[in-house]
């Protein structure tokens, strides 16, 4: 193993970390909205659990996004 | 930018103007709130104190309550009010995500230092030319998407004796663009379906022609296996120029993956480095002409991060045991208020964890598919002007735009495959024991 170069696998972790933010704030809605349609129709609940899941989304992006600035900013 | 789009809808179509300026200060206020909670969470690594903890938790489900009230509340009003138009109301809503992605790029050069984002910057120095040519390609790769987007195809839709001479020569001129398996899609012709074109009823050639990019994924394997092979029968105590070229990647993603990994570094370097060989070669095949990305389909992107998604959660279950993941599945729940969560919180981390594969996947495929459209598009527009007899017109965009657009796709490649595999070990990450990464506290927000 060669010794780490701790600058240059921050930046690249931040640019790669950091650039998912914005597909995870969009994505983490539309997957909750999609799973939600799809166990409505399994369930007939049609159309509280894709409302449900949706919200959740929202709160799993949100979630996610502060997880992955702590992990952008933690260094090495 | 929207306040201008609104401006110049207004007088035509008041609806659209009023939804995109709607879906604009929506997620304004969205990022208004996301920024308080990322800040107040951020900072909670450093808290120790019980009582300041709690305070902590207290304000950060204020703000959340408060965000769900009015972004999701204010969103959902909007739905139900019939006048709304739902492509500017997107289009409200992704542009503050456009310029979030513009900005995280920007964070590798010194225009980066961005206020919300200082503590970030301060370590991604200026300097690092790596990071700053990586921060370039993604950025040529976001500008570029649109237009890839738009498409060749529907790009000249607005000429209609334009829109038909390309198709025209799609068939007879080497450099033109086709419509590839009725899917409206642009491609340049490949090797399997020039074969396609002059046996088109042989059954193999008929069956390659349908699975082009399976055999393309294939093919990639194959070769990556053929030059590893050459590779290690060449490997001596002197390296070569191969030798060396494939130690120096080897080693460079070793520094990459071993300052997240540490010691479980050897156990998951096979996996990460596999796929970031195998995306990388996949990536690069289409450079070639008469070869086709694979990766310029979401069917290969998303399989590549549902291997990887597997990868991270067998690893996971093995690293913590049945209950450490369940544990971590749930949020890793401490007290009263965590458990009570529990309802909330396991679906909300199960989807966390669906939305991973999900955002890698789109980002590979958009990246290459774009780069890929980017280099069909002018060669779309070199082969109309070679139709139209124009060679003096013909040849600077032939030669020169398309070769520019061929070494960037080169770049691409290579960041997207790293990209993939930084994200893959970031998620390994997250997966480790030793790990106390403080969900509780976002958690605990909503």
């Amino acid at each position: 193993m060669t010794e780490k170069e701790p600058n240059k696998v921050t930046a690249w972790r931040q640019i790669g970390v950091l650039s998912a933010i914005p597909f995870i704030l969009a994505l983490a809605p539309i997957v909750g909205y999609f799973l939600g349609t799809y166990l409505d129709t399994k369930f007939r609940t049609a159309p509280w659990l894709s409302y449900v899941l949706l919200g959740l989304g929202f709160v799993a992006g949100v979630r996610e996004t502060i997880h992955l600035v702590k992990l952008a900013q933690r260094e090495d | 930018m929207a306040a201008a789009l609104t401006a110049l809808w207004l007088p035509a179509n008041p609806n659209a103007a009023i939804s995109l300026a709607t879906g604009q200060i929506l997620s304004a206020l969205n990022f208004f709130f996301l920024a308080r909670l990322v800040k107040l969470f951020t900072g909670a690594a450093q808290v120790e104190d019980r009582g300041t903890a709690e305070a902590m938790r207290a304000k950060g489900l204020l703000l959340g309550g408060t965000k769900l009230a009015v972004v999701y509340g204010g969103a959902f009003a909007v739905t139900r009010w019939r006048g709304v138009e739902f492509l500017p109301l997107m289009l409200g809503l992704s542009l503050p995500l456009l310029a979030l992605f513009l900005k995280s790029i920007m964070l590798a050069f010194p225009a980066g230092a961005a206020r919300t984002s200082r503590r970030a910057t301060s370590t991604a120095s200026p300097t690092r030319s790596q990071a700053k040519l990586a921060a370039t390609i993604l950025l040529a790769g976001a500008l570029a998407l649109p237009l890839a987007l738009l498409g060749p195809g529907r790009a000249f839709a607005n000429d209609p004796p334009t829109a038909a001479a390309t198709t025209e020569v799609g068939h007879a001129e080497a450099g033109a663009a086709e419509k590839a398996q009725g899917g409206g899609e642009a491609h340049l012709p490949n090797w399997i379906t020039i074969a396609n074109d002059y046996a088109p009823d042989n059954p193999i050639v008929h069956w390659m022609h349908e699975n082009e990019y399976l055999v393309f994924a294939w093919l990639a394997g194959a070769l990556f296996l053929l030059f590893v092979m050459a590779v290690m029968k060449r490997s001596a105590a002197v390296p070569g120029h191969l030798q060396n070229a494939v130690e120096w990647i080897v080693e460079s993603m070793e520094n990459v993956c071993g300052g997240m990994l540490g010691k479980h570094l050897p156990k998951y370097f096979p996996f990460i480095m596999a796929i970031f060989f195998y995306i990388l070669t996949m990536n690069l095949i289409g450079i070639v002409p008469g070869f086709k990305s694979s990766t310029s389909t979401l069917d290969t992107t998303l399989a590549l991060a549902l291997v990887t998604f597997l990868y991270v959660q067998v690893s996971g279950l093995i690293n913590l045991g049945p209950l450490g993941y369940l544990d971590h599945l749930a949020g890793s729940p401490r007290d009263v208020v965590g458990f009570a969560m529990l309802p909330v919180m396991v679906p909300v981390h199960l989807l966390g964890e669906m939305v991973k594969p999900v955002s890698l996947s789109c980002r590979l495929f958009g990246n290459i598919f774009g780069e890929d459209t980017l280099i069909v598009v002018f060669v779309g527009v070199a082969a109309l002007c070679l139709k139209a007899s124009l060679m003096a017109l013909a040849v600077p965009p032939m030669a020169g735009i398309t070769a520019l657009f061929m070494l960037l796709q080169t770049l691409t490649a290579i960041v997207q495959a790293l990209i993939f595999s930084l994200l893959t070990t970031v998620y390994l990450y997250m997966m480790l024991p030793h790990e106390k990464h403080g969900y509780e506290e976002g958690g605990h927000a909503h």
